[in-house]
């Protein structure tokens, strides 16, 4: 079975939050092939099943009801089979032990998001051009 | 004087007046001695003048009576008197030899008596060969006038001797009296002195005795304030025994003092936590004299425990050998109660903001997202009021996310915890100053750094309050023509105090007490942006430090921010 191509996966529980992220995204044109889960077991679910595509970049809040954005990061720099995703952290607050934690984890990034729409759509277009265009991973 | 000079001194004096009576006692017996045998002498003289002329009478009376009598018996005192009587002249001699005068009269006396006795001699003589010749001569008076001579001379001698005798006597009583009275004053003199000498040992010995009261009194108000004092005191040996404890330590730990004291060991009153913080800390103790402020939990008699805290200090011998610890102990449990109760707080104060800046920042950013996305979709459809209105959502939106920022910020410096680094504060305000100036290249700003002292503290946090200050300077300058910000730092007591200066809107004093107080501001949003926190994290930065901040200011003519860190 051909799957399509996944650049993002965008794991955020607020739908609000989400569309916001997807309309930045969109606007630096790097909404097209992106998955949008609405908290983070749905994530696990879909990352650990062999079926599915792995993502180029998994956009991953923080907060989310039953397994947040902390969990969900464990799992996936626990496993050797997602272990080279490129996560980045979205999150509203920046709180230094999240910071930390996250980072042990093996975060890749960690960006919070701007107040601001405008440098909030800037920061994402940044993000998705470096994590997709420029950087890059092992195949 | 001194005491003991006192005491020698007049113990000095006291042996010399004994030396002086005795020299004085023998010196006077002697002299006594001599003017009694002097009386004695002359006693003699008398006697024996008196025997001399009783024996020459003996032979006047024998001579007489054989005469009278014919009776050869009374011949018999004759010759004895005739056989004693020269050896009676020749002791008289010897014993008259010192007066001249009297020793003349003897020598009279021994030719009259020498005559005398050749007469009686020719008389007895006589009257044995021809009494009737012999009666005659006796009634020449021949012998009666010799013997009144004799008796006349004898007179002059005795009563010369007589004399004598009384002047002795005389003399001899006042020599008495007077050394009677320099004795009596002697022992006097001495007598006085002993009870000066006494009254001065008492005093002496009351002062000392009252000294040893006081002494005592004190020693037990000094083991009354060890023994009762609000907190534990304990001294350990080396190997950690215990050397001494107060009663407040005895009685928390439920011990006797004879059960601790050489008995335990300061290991046997720990659990295994306390123990380690202990073999941490002791060894640490030998090197360092001090430990402050080590907390563990120490173990009652009854197994169960409490946390103290302990502040000890080591005790060295002249040679620099490690003696003993001396150890003050406190009951920490209402503190611990305390900080486990702060830390709850804190804890529960840490979940609220963290809830905050997650739950609040993002609705408000679906506001501001929204606003926004209505005015980029459906600009064209709004008229200029629709446009204004969301202008305002977005902007009030904008502002309320800085307040919760700010705040958030705020509350994360007070629980942050500080670390201790060496400031170079110059080097530091310089690159600030730099950046400032590169930022602002269109304001022309002059600043004026002085030299500023070091200090230690949280390196980051004092960048901030600098950076808060700076930029409070600028932006509260920037309606001028020209920023003057001058910035510099003394020291007073045991502070150094840092100021900038600015000639900005400065402000008015009657409302200084509202300078550092969170979102207290002086100035309308519309003349200077802000939230109103900056000042309030830089009190709450230099307060955390133990220093202080205060403030000057006239309205339009600039403001003085000082704050204090302590060296």
């Amino acid at each position: 079975m051909i799957q399509h191509a996944l650049d993002i996966l965008l794991v955020e529980d607020n739908p609000d939050d989400a569309e916001l992220a997807i309309r930045a995204l969109r606007k630096s044109n790097l909404a097209n092939h992106l998955l949008h889960l609405q908290d983070g077991q749905e994530a696990l679910d879909y990352l650990f099943d062999e079926k599915n595509t792995k993502p180029k970049l998994v956009l991953l809040d923080l907060k989310m009801p039953k397994v947040d954005g902390i969990e969900v990061l464990r799992k996936l720099k626990a496993d050797e089979r997602t272990r080279t995703i490129p996560v980045v952290m979205l999150t509203s607050s920046k709180e230094e032990r999240d910071i930390v934690e996250t980072y042990k984890l093996g975060v890749n990034a960690y960006i919070v998001k701007p107040l601001d729409f405008e440098q909030f759509g800037t920061a994402i277009g940044q993000l998705g051009l470096f994590w997709l265009v420029l950087n890059q991973t092992p195949q | 004087m001194r005491f003991e000079l006192k005491v020698v001194i007049g113990f000095i004096i006291t042996l010399s007046l004994v030396i002086l009576m005795g020299i004085y006692t023998y010196d006077n017996n002697n002299s006594q001695l001599k003017a009694s045998l002097w009386v004695d002498h002359t006693h003699q003289v008398l006697y024996r003048s008196e025997q001399l002329l009783s024996t020459l009478t003996d032979i006047e009376t024998g001579q007489r009576g054989f005469c009278l009598t014919n009776n050869i018996d009374f011949l018999v005192p004759y010759s004895i008197g005739k056989q004693n009587i020269h050896p009676q002249v020749k002791f008289l001699k010897l014993l008259t030899r010192d007066n001249p005068r009297q020793y003349t009269r003897i020598l009279k006396l021994e030719k009259l008596i020498e005559q005398k006795l050749a007469f009686s001699d020719e008389v007895v003589d006589l009257y044995k060969k021809n009494p009737q010749e012999s009666i005659l001569l006796i009634t020449s008076l021949k012998g009666k006038k010799l013997m009144d001579v004799i008796r006349l001379t004898f007179g002059d001698l005795m009563s010369e001797e007589k004399m004598l005798l009384e002047q002795r006597t005389i003399e001899n009583e006042k020599q008495i009296a007077k050394s009677n009275l320099i004795f009596i004053a002697m022992l006097a003199v001495t007598v006085l002195i002993l009870l000066g000498l006494f009254y001065t040992i008492y005093l002496n010995l009351r002062a000392r005795n009252r000294a040893e009261q006081e002494l005592l009194k004190a020693s037990k108000d000094i083991e009354d304030l060890y023994d009762n004092a609000p907190c534990g005191y304990h001294s350990l040996d080396p190997n950690g025994m215990f050397l001494q404890a107060n009663n407040t330590l005895c009685e928390w730990l439920g011990y006797t003092k004879e059960e601790l004291i050489g008995k335990k060991k300061i290991f046997d009153l720990m659990n295994e936590e306390g123990l380690k913080s202990f073999q941490e800390n002791f060894p640490k103790l030998k090197e360092k004299w001090v430990i402050h402020n080590v907390q563990f939990d120490i173990v009652r008699k009854d197994k169960t425990s409490f946390p103290v805290i302990v502040n000890s200090t080591a005790i060295y011998d002249s040679n620099g050998n490690y003696l003993k610890s001396r150890t003050t102990t406190f009951d920490n449990t209402e503190q611990k109660q305390a900080n486990d109760k702060i830390n709850t707080l804190n804890e529960e104060l840490e979940a609220f903001t963290y809830t905050v800046s997650h739950d609040l920042r993002s609705p408000l950013r679906s506001i501001s997202g929204y606003a926004q996305i209505l005015q980029e979709d459906y600009g064209q459809t709004l008229d200029d009021e629709g446009k204004r209105v969301t202008n305002v959502i977005i902007k009030s939106s904008k502002r309320l996310g800085q307040l919760i920022d700010d705040l958030l910020n705020f509350s994360q410096i007070g629980r942050k915890e500080l670390s201790n680094n060496h400031i170079n504060m110059h080097a530091m305000v310089e690159q600030l100053v730099n950046d400032f100036k590169e930022q602002g290249k269109t304001l022309p700003i002059e600043f004026n750094v002085h030299h500023l002292d070091d200090c230690r503290g949280d390196l980051n946090m004092i960048r901030q309050v600098w950076y808060n200050l700076l930029s409070n300077a600028i932006k509260y300058s920037q309606k001028k023509n020209s920023i003057n910000i001058e910035i510099g730092s003394y020291v007073k007591g045991s502070e150094s105090i840092y100021y900038i200066k600015d000639n900005g809107a400065g402000f008015d004093m009657q409302y200084v007490h509202k300078l550092f107080g969170v979102f207290q501001r002086l100035h309308r949003i519309n003349e200077f942006e802000g939230t109103g926190v900056g000042l309030a994290i830089v009190k709450r930065i230099v307060t955390r430090h133990g220093g202080h901040v205060w403030a000057e200011g006239l309205p339009d003519l600039g403001a003085t921010f000082y704050f204090s860190i302590p060296n």
